[in-house]
């Protein structure tokens, strides 16, 4: 189980780290797709199934979108001069290597967990996933019609 | 309870992080910058799902919680991209800094 998920940790890993750097948009694209894939094995090895579906699907959503026919805007962004990174990269990463240091810092630490007792019921939570699965429809509708320029 | 500590999932959530910020402050485009904001999204959601995992009484509220990350990923990338082909549209270019203008 420990192999696993480092084997997944490593995939979720690299591939983003790949991506990040990547200069080619579409592979870009592919590998971060890749990492999502990864992190789904991570939530699978840390017995949550259903947000490990999730995290699935939204892959393979990701996937049917390279796969067809990307729409002549994308293309042209795929195709800029601009995807690249800004002459100031070495400042971004000087601020994530010290915020990396902090977290890890913190997680190694010895932080006392206490849990609070919850009712495991999911009755409890249709609501919000109703909403949240309202927001995204809005979310859809509403790029439909940013995209249509109207 | 899952034989991984607590401490390694909150690294790879941290590392991953770390990723996600570099690519939102590094990246010249709006897809870059997407692409950031999604990790970091990914990383909050291991964290989530490993201190659910770890708290004395989990039950199932945590995983239902942590289920709403991914639609928001989803509404998130979705009205991005959007932008971008509206922004590459409107100006003709994918680079975030020469739409400096609060103008329409």
């Amino acid at each position: 189980m420990q192999v696993l998920f480092f084997i997944c940790g490593a995939l979720a890993l690299g591939a983003g780290l790949a991506a990040v750097v990547q200069r080619h948009a579409r592979r870009a694209m592919w590998l971060m797709t890749l990492s999502g894939l990864g992190v789904a094995g991570v939530l699978l090895i840390l017995q949550a199934p259903l947000v490990a579906a999730l995290q699935i699907l939204l892959c393979a959503a990701g996937v049917a979108l390279l796969f067809t026919d990307v729409p002549r805007p994308l293309r042209g962004l795929a195709r800029s001069d601009a995807w690249g990174t800004r002459r100031v990269w070495w400042a971004a990463v000087l601020v994530a290597a010290a915020l990396c240091g902090v977290l890890v810092w913190a997680a190694l630490s010895a932080i006392p967990i206490t849990g609070q007792a919850a009712p495991a019921a999911l009755v409890d939570w249709v609501v919000p996933l109703a909403l949240a699965l309202v927001v995204l429809l809005l979310a859809i509708a509403g790029a439909a019609e940013i995209v249509r320029g109207r | 309870m899952t034989p991984i500590p607590l401490s390694w999932s909150l690294v790879l959530a941290g590392v991953l992080f770390c990723i996600g910020l570099y690519a939102v402050l590094a990246r010249r485009t709006a897809v870059g910058v997407l692409m950031g904001l999604a990790l970091m999204l990914n990383a909050v959601l291991i964290n989530l799902v490993a201190f659910w995992r770890h708290a004395e009484h989990g039950g199932g509220s945590g995983q239902i919680l942590a289920s709403s990350v991914p639609f928001i990923v989803g509404a998130h990338v979705v009205i991005g991209l959007a932008l971008a082909v509206a922004l590459w549209r409107t100006h003709s270019t994918a680079v975030l800094d020469d739409v400096d203008s609060l103008e329409g």
